[in-house]
Formats: C-alpha cells, sequence, structure tokens
C-alpha cells in the first residue's frame, strides 16, 4: 500500500494550528473526520490517545507517528502535518516532534496496519527525506515529495 | 432415502450454508433467514424434494441447538456491562414477555375469533424475543448501538425464552386439563426460574472447579467436556423441573465471567458450535414447513405480525420500562428489535406433539409470523437506530497476525510498539535487550516484511515491535526501547 494513496491534500495540513500533543492529534482525526476518511472523531482520537498512553509515538529526529486501529475505519486512513514549532510529544526523554504522520487501520486488518507502520518509519528516517518535507509549503508539495521517495525505495 | 445419500445431501446442504452466509452479509438479508430458505429450498415443495414432517425430531434438535446458543450468547456476553442492564433486561423478560403474550393472544382472540385459550397460545408462543436471530441480525448487519442498549437487548434475548416457554407450556397443560386452576402455574413458575438461575450457577462453578484441576492428555478433549457439559446442565436442570434453557444461558455468563484454562479457546469453539447449531436448526426447520401450506395463512399472519411488532411489542416495552430512565427514542429501538426467531417455531412444534387440533395451522402461522419479524425488522434495525440517533460505531475485538490464548489467567496484551530513531535498543540483539522474562517480541515489522524474532534477531531504527506483555513488564519494555544510544549521530 503506498502512503500517496492513502493520503491526499484535504488530510495534509501546512503548518499545523495546534502547537500541544493532544490539539495537534485532535487537529489531525478532525481532518481524517472532515474528509470523510473515518466514521467516528471521538472513538478514533480515544483510541488514538489510548495508544499514546502505553508509549509514545515520538521515534525522535523531529518525527512521531501517532496511530490507532479502530472499527470507526473500513481501510487505512492517513493524514499528515507540520507544526510551526518543535513540540513536546511525552517521550521520556522528550524529543520533540514537528512532522506528525496519523495513521488509522481497522481492527480486522492487523497485517496491513503494521505494515503501513513500518513503512513510514522506514521512510521518515531519512533525514534528506525530511528536510524536503520540512520545506513544502502546501499538501500537493507533500504529496510529490512522498511519491518521489516511494518510488525510490519501494518497487511496489 | 439410503443412509449415504442423506449424508451427502445433508452434508451438502450445510457446507452450501455456510458458503452462502459470506453472500447474505453483503446483500443485508440476516443470515438465519438464508438457512431458512436453504431448507425450505431442500424441502418437499422445494427443488430438493426431500420429505421431512418429523416434529419430535425437529423439537429435540431445536432444543439441543438452542442450548448451544444461549451457553455460547452467555459466554460471550461482558458481565460487567450486562450487569448496569439486568433489572431493565429481566423486567423486560418476564413482564415484557407475558404482556407481549396477553396483547396479542387478547388481539388474536378479538379480531380473528379464535377460541380464548388458542388465541394466547400463540401471543405466547411468539412472546420471546430471540437470542439467535437478535445475535445473528446485529452481528451480520454491523450495527453499532449506543451504550445500554446493546448489552439490554442481548440479555432480555437471552433470559427471556424460559418465559415463553413456561406460557406455552402451561398453557398447553390448562387446555389439556381445563378444570386446573390458572394461578396453580405460579409456583410452577418460581420453580422454573429459581432452580434455572440455582443449578446455572453451581454447574458453572463447578466447571472451573474441574477444568483447572484435570490435567487432560488431549487438549482437543477440553471442548469435548464443555460440550457434554451444557447437555449435562441442561438436561440435570430440566430433571428437577427448572428451566435448562435459563440455566445453560446463566452458566455461559458465569464462565464468561471467570478465568480458567482454555477459556479462550472455549470461547472460539463454542462461537463455531452455536453457528453450526443456527444453521441445522434453521436449515430443519425450513424442512418442516411446507411453503405451499404458508400461503393461506399470509392474510392472518401479516396481521397478526403487525399487532405484534406495532401494538403488543412497544406497549410492552413502553410499559415494563416505565421504572428505568430510558428516552423515547431508545425504547422505540427496544421495541423494534423484537425480532422473533426459532424459539416461536420451536415451541409451535409443542403444540404438535401435544395431539391438539390445528396444530399444522398454528405452526404454519407462527412460522409466517417470525419470518415476517426478521425480513421486516431484521432487514431495518441499522435504518431504525439512525432514525432514532441511537446508533453508534461497533466495536469489535481487537485482532493482530498473531492472537494469544490466555491459559493460566494472566494478565496480558498484545501492543505494537516502535523502536525509536537513536534508540539504544537498534543494533542489539533481542537477547541482550534486558526485557523482562514475561515480555515477549512476538513479531517484527521492518520495511513491511514481518520477521519472526528469535534471541539474535538484532533490533533496527524504525522497527515496529508486535509485543506480548504484562502491564508492568511493558513499562520496563518502554523505558528500554525510549532510552538513547550514547553517541548522538542519529538518521541516516
Amino acid at each position: 500500500m503506498r502512503l500517496t494513496e492513502l493520503l491526499s491534500p484535504e488530510v495534509i495540513r501546512i503548518p499545523l494550528q495546534n502547537n500541544r500533543k493532544d490539539q495537534i492529534i485532535a487537529e489531525l482525526v478532525d481532518l481524517l473526520y472532515k474528509a470523510k476518511k473515518i466514521k467516528n472523531f471521538e472513538t478514533v482520537l480515544a483510541a488514538v490517545m489510548e495508544r499514546e498512553r502505553v508509549m509514545s509515538t515520538a521515534m525522535g529526529d523531529g518525527v512521531a507517528i501517532p496511530h490507532a486501529k479502530t472499527d470507526a475505519v473500513d481501510g487505512l486512513a492517513a493524514a499528515f502535518g507540520i507544526t510551526r514549532n518543535l513540540v513536546d510529544f511525552d517521550s521520556i526523554d522528550g524529543k520533540p516532534v514537528h512532522i506528525v504522520f496519523l495513521l488509522i487501520g481497522p481492527t480486522e486488518q492487523s497485517g496491513p496496519h503494521l505494515k503501513a507502520l513500518s513503512r513510514i518509519s522506514r521512510l521518515m528516517h531519512r533525514e534528506e527525506f525530511r528536510q524536503r518535507l520540512a520545506g513544502a509549503s502546501d499538501g500537493q508539495e507533500v504529496l510529490d515529495i512522498i511519491q518521489a521517495e516511494e518510488r525510490k525505495y519501494f518497487s511496489f | 432415502m439410503n443412509g449415504e445419500l442423506f449424508l451427502l445431501a445433508a452434508a451438502v446442504i450445510v457446507v452450501i450454508s455456510v458458503l452462502l452466509s459470506k453472500v447474505s452479509e453483503r446483500f443485508g438479508v440476516p443470515t438465519l433467514l438464508l438457512f431458512l430458505g436453504i431448507g425450505m429450498l431442500a424441502g418437499s415443495d422445494g427443488l430438493g424434494g426431500i420429505h421431512f414432517d418429523n416434529a419430535r425430531m425437529a423439537q429435540a434438535l431445536g432444543t439441543v441447538a438452542l442450548a448451544y446458543i444461549l451457553f455460547a450468547g452467555g459466554l460471550e456476553t461482558d458481565v460487567a456491562v450486562v450487569r448496569k442492564v439486568v433489572r431493565p433486561a429481566l423486567t423486560l423478560a418476564t413482564l415484557g414477555v407475558l404482556m407481549t403474550a396477553l396483547i396479542t393472544g387478547f388481539c388474536i382472540h378479538y379480531l380473528l375469533g379464535y377460541s380464548l385459550m388458542a388465541s394466547l397460545l400463540i401471543g405466547s408462543i411468539v412472546s420471546s424475543t430471540d437470542a439467535a436471530a437478535v445475535f445473528a441480525v446485529l452481528r451480520s448487519k454491523n450495527v453499532g448501538l449506543k451504550d445500554p442498549l446493546r448489552p439490554l437487548l442481548e440479555l432480555e434475548s437471552g433470559s427471556n425464552d424460559p418465559m415463553a416457554v413456561f406460557l406455552t407450556v402451561g398453557l398447553l397443560e390448562l387446555i389439556g386439563d381445563p378444570g386446573r386452576p390458572l394461578l396453580s402455574l405460579i409456583p410452577h413458575f418460581l420453580q422454573q426460574m429459581i432452580t434455572g438461575l440455582a443449578l446455572g450457577f453451581v454447574m458453572a462453578r463447578l466447571f472451573i472447579r474441574i477444568i483447572n484441576r484435570i490435567k487432560l492428555d488431549y487438549e482437543g478433549l477440553y471442548p469435548v467436556l464443555s460440550l457434554g457439559w451444557v447437555l449435562l446442565t441442561y438436561a440435570l436442570t430440566a430433571w428437577f423441573k427448572g428451566s435448562g434453557f435459563l440455566a445453560v444461558y446463566i452458566t455461559g455468563l458465569v464462565l464468561g465471567e471467570q478465568n480458567f484454562s482454555h477459556k479462550k479457546s472455549l470461547i472460539r469453539f463454542h462461537d463455531g458450535i452455536a453457528w453450526l447449531m443456527q444453521i441445522l436448526m434453521f436449515l430443519t426447520l425450513g424442512l418442516l414447513v411446507f411453503p405451499s401450506q404458508l400461503i393461506p395463512v399470509a392474510g392472518q399472519g401479516l396481521l397478526i405480525a403487525l399487532l405484534l411488532i406495532l401494538v403488543a411489542r412497544p406497549a410492552a416495552v413502553f410499559f415494563s420500562l416505565i421504572p428505568f430512565h430510558f428516552s423515547f427514542r431508545e425504547k422505540h429501538l427496544i421495541s423494534w428489535v423484537g425480532l422473533r426467531g426459532s424459539v416461536p417455531i420451536v415451541l409451535a412444534t409443542f403444540p404438535m406433539l401435544a395431539g391438539l387440533d390445528q396444530t399444522h395451522f398454528i405452526f404454519n402461522l407462527v412460522f409466517f409470523i417470525v419470518i415476517t419479524s426478521v425480513l421486516l425488522q431484521g432487514t431495518t434495525i441499522p435504518l431504525m437506530a439512525r432514525l432514532a440517533k441511537v446508533d453508534a460505531p461497533l466495536v469489535r475485538q481487537r485482532r493482530y497476525p498473531i492472537d494469544f490464548d490466555n491459559s493460566e489467567a494472566m494478565n496480558l496484551r498484545l501492543v505494537d510498539l516502535f523502536v525509536p530513531y537513536g534508540s539504544q535498543a537498534a543494533g542489539q540483539q533481542i537477547l541482550d535487550l534486558g526485557f523482562p522474562k514475561d515480555c515477549l517480541i512476538t513479531l517484527i515489522s521492518r520495511s513491511e516484511k514481518f520477521i519472526m524474532p528469535g534471541g539474535s534477531t538484532v533490533l533496527e531504527e524504525g522497527d515496529v515491535l508486535l509485543i506480548l506483555s504484562s502491564a508492568e513488564n511493558l513499562a520496563i519494555a518502554r523505558e528500554i526501547l525510549e532510552k538513547r544510544k550514547e553517541e548522538m549521530p542519529t538518521g541516516v
């Protein structure tokens, strides 16, 4: 599953309007809800926050990948945003975050969910890619950058 | 028909039924109607031409099937959720059923002119909602209902069958022995309920004690043990003049709440058994009915069905729930999920076996009412829920590529955690991580490939780990994963 198939300009926001972890996640979930990618705002938000309580999804290098599985989606759904400033994402050693990739998957499809998570974490690990993303000014530009990167590193 | 041919026919019908259930889910037809339809199609009026009119066998099969369906239903019911709705549910299951039976009976008597006793008998037969139907429809249509509604409806449908059975059997006794006073039924009723309740609890406790102590040599024997236990519970309770249906349901409920070894595999096993039983029961009932005989009762059947759906059930629900706090919309929806199902059809075989007149007429009438109820209400529940604004997203069980069996009452969960960039865990073998012993990495997702980890597997930055662990050990794992490498350079 290509990430560019999951994303569209309407679920990408640059810059994000909030600068607190919970508000940022709510803002991205709201994008998904307004784009009709998820059926319920509250259950999805609650599922993501529940997962964050187990362990922060801040990856380091400014990246966070909040995610959850819920029955409020029929297939994988993703949203993307970049904050103006670095934000604390509640990890133990305080890795600050400015690139946030949200992934929501249906409960009964764990395989695709886990695969998509590892694809995101693998792509985001590349510093030069992150810098290009950080320089993007709108959703279409983000899509183009991700598409180019996916072509380079994944054959499918 | 000779034995081999019969087996072949039965096997083909069952397999086709299961395969077609996939189709019915897509088109929103309640699955059980499909099984019923296949049974009718295979029957003597249909393509199959199988002649089956053995009411006694159908009743025996229906009874056994219902016991397993109720047991599985109880097993899967979340007692913590159910506890909050016990009182309204039990009121619906007793007073609600009685009112439904009386109102329906009197309506039939006054509108259609049948004798009072026969009318009340029909009312009693169709008075309970059906656990199999309610569960199947909620499941197959992916209906989500707001909180107290779903457990309330499940508990009601699971616990109201004994009342309907009791009313039907009681009325048959009265019809058979006209001199008997009506009030003599009350102690009989109390005995049914109390014995059923008590034996249900006792048998559940006993089962837990046995399964935790006994170490069977073959894993496969545990489901067999539970299979026998359900029938034992039913039969023993019936022997002591209690309600066997209530007893197996209570046993299921108690077992579902307790922890015991092999619980998860038993739940899955009985889920499968319940499906098989539903298929067998509806197939048999479909075979038992002669569609050509349904046409003459269509007019009256439709009238009674509409009375039941639009008058008797709403009146019973609204009256029974007066002491409880439910909104008008909620009561409206509860009224609408008054699905009739196999219980009335099985009950309709009782008068046949009691040797009363016109019993085929009653059977066909009841059959028609049930089909109307399932077709009309079963297919429109999601719509009604949306209209009444009491729908909610469906919450299903979490499922991973790996599932695990909670065999020794452990408090474990599966979670997916990242190996953060720059984590000191990256580049290390799992063996050297210092993970707690009971914190197991079961699967690694790396660049969209799944890796089965061993002690020598080396973690990489950005790996997604599927971890099986208790909450305490998870906190230790989290610390290990979040600790950064000493030297700073990260990224590629």
